[in-house]
């Protein structure tokens, strides 16, 4: 596991996603104030990217049928998604975001 | 005020063909009147405004900052910055065989061609010609094609102020072009009248965008010509989002034998906005075809309307025609009229039309919530889906992403203030 710094926090648009490739994971970062969550941006259900989803109350919508995982854990709170996402653990030091990335993704 | 004043002292300067066609155009103007619901062509419309309380911007106002949708475009082949109707700048590094002039730089003729394009429609059309101040002419000669897009930044900054931006394109024989056109307007009540006439040479291919993200106080009531010689396509794309009133009056010819048009639209209206698409589409040549299909939603208190006619002259044949407007109604107050018409003068065809208005269909809300999404959700899968496959239509695929965020955002804003 280590850390990586994947953008600076002043450059993530407030509520809403924006999408991130750190090597082979594609991840969705969301900024709330400044806090900043990172999912996995393809929700489990079907291909569709999650950092185009909507936030509501902590919950990112997927865009295409409506599943809706827990920004802070990945998990999947509502059908059509019964399994979660992948959440990665992140953090702001000196306005520059880093997330938690373990080296061999299985 | 549009006075006599004022028009003169606008027209100080102008060559004398201009001078001359302004002149006319100024008759023209003087004599006729604000159209009204009894006029076929603005039936639906109530013009909620006055010309006499508006006037021209004084020249030189500074930019407004940039916008979501402008940033989407990354690759550019030029931008043409228009500020209250007049060029502010022209930047870009222009391919072999691209230009792009101001009216001061074009031929005459050139020039003359253009501005007559319109014609005397309405109060409009014969204001933008006999104010006219300033255009923007671009040209790509024979067998030029460009990749990434040419951007036009229509700004209107000024309140109390009325614009005529004017846009010309010709594309030469086997040639290809992108054009994104961006109207968009401070929080200022402007109007912005603008002329976009395009003609597409044989066997080109031209893909122009509109975008009209006007504020609530501003409006917007342009004219787009298109004319299409043998073999030549045209991809069009109009998305309306902003303004009081939002209108295109388009007219598309497809003279040459062989020619297409396809146009994808998307509009959502909240408040008491009125979006307005009058579409004329005239087949003209042999074995042409055309396929018009725009999609829109209305709520709150606002109001859209369709007016599409499909006409095949007489020696049309194999024309293949269509036209249709689909329209999601999401609260009591608002309203969407669609009348799609077709005038047939040839029996060799293949023509069709439909529409549809109506609020989000109870069966499909139905079996979402029955597959355990909640209600508001459900809504909100129906209009992604609604508005979907449009947005994939749409010839610019940079604008897809703020548009669909754009309209999303307004959905969820009507949702959550109850009106849905």
């Amino acid at each position: 596991m280590s850390w990586v710094e994947i953008a600076s926090l002043a450059d993530l648009p407030e509520g809403r996603g924006v999408k991130v490739d750190v090597g082979e994971h594609a991840v969705a970062l969301f900024r709330i104030e400044s806090d900043v969550y990172a999912v996995a941006d393809t929700c489990s259900h079907a291909e569709a990217s999650l950092a185009e989803g909507e936030i509501f109350d902590g919950e990112v919508e997927c865009p295409r049928h409506g599943a809706s995982f827990d920004l802070k854990t990945g998990e999947a709170i509502t059908l059509p998604a019964t399994l979660p996402v992948m959440s990665y653990e992140t953090r702001t030091e000196d306005g520059t975001v880093s997330l938690l990335i373990s080296e061999d993704r299985s | 005020m549009l006075t006599t004043e004022t028009f003169e002292r606008s027209r100080q300067g102008s060559p004398e063909w201009l001078s001359g066609l302004r002149s006319k155009a100024f008759e023209a103007f003087s004599a006729a009147e604000m159209p009204t619901e009894g006029v076929e062509a603005w039936k639906y419309v109530t013009l909620d405004f006055d010309l006499d309380d508006y006037t021209l911007a004084a020249p030189d106002q500074l930019a407004l900052g940039s916008t979501e949708f402008l940033e989407a475009i990354t690759r550019r082949t030029a931008t043409v910055t228009i500020v209250d109707g007049r060029v502010k700048a022209i930047e870009g590094e222009l391919p072999k065989g691209v230009t792009i002039e101001a009216l001061a730089q074009t031929s005459s003729d050139r020039a003359e061609a253009s501005l007559n394009s319109v014609g005397d429609t309405d109060i409009f059309s014969a204001a933008h010609r006999a104010f006219v101040h300033d255009g923007v002419f671009v040209d790509v000669a024979r067998s030029i094609s460009i990749e990434d897009p040419i951007v036009f930044d229509i700004q209107s900054t000024q309140a109390k102020t009325i614009s005529f931006p004017h846009l010309s394109v010709r594309l030469a024989e086997n040639a290809e072009a992108q054009i994104v056109i961006v109207h968009r307007s401070g929080p200022v009540s402007a109007v912005s009248v603008p002329h976009i006439d395009a003609r597409v040479g044989d066997g080109s291919r031209l893909a122009l965008s509109g975008l009209q993200v006007m504020a609530d106080e501003a409006s917007l009531i342009g004219f787009g010509r298109f004319s299409l010689a043998e073999d030549a396509s045209l991809k069009l794309g109009e998305v309306g989002l902003g303004g009081s009133i939002g209108r295109m009056d388009l007219v598309i010819d497809h003279d040459g034998d062989g020619s297409s048009s396809e146009m994808a639209g998307v509009y959502f209206g909240d408040g008491n906005q009125v979006m307005d698409y009058r579409i004329v589409v005239n087949h003209s040549g042999r074995n042409t075809s055309s396929n018009i299909f725009l999609k829109g939603a209305v709520e709150d208190r606002s109001q859209s309307v369709f007016t599409g006619l499909l006409k095949i002259n007489v020696g049309a044949t194999n024309t293949s025609a269509f036209e249709t407007n689909r329209n999601l109604v999401l609260s009591e107050g608002a309203k969407a009229h669609s009348v799609p018409n077709l005038e047939i003068l040839c029996d060799d065809v293949v023509c069709g039309h439909g529409s549809t208005v109506g609020p989000l269909e109870e069966d499909h809300l139905y079996y979402l919530q029955s597959r355990g999404l909640g209600r508001e959700r459900a809504e909100r899968v129906l209009l992604r889906g609604f508005f979907e496959e449009m947005i994939a239509k749409l010839p610019a695929r940079q604008l897809a992403e703020p548009v669909r965020a754009a309209v999303n955002a307004k959905f969820i804003e009507a949702q959550a203030e109850g009106r849905i």
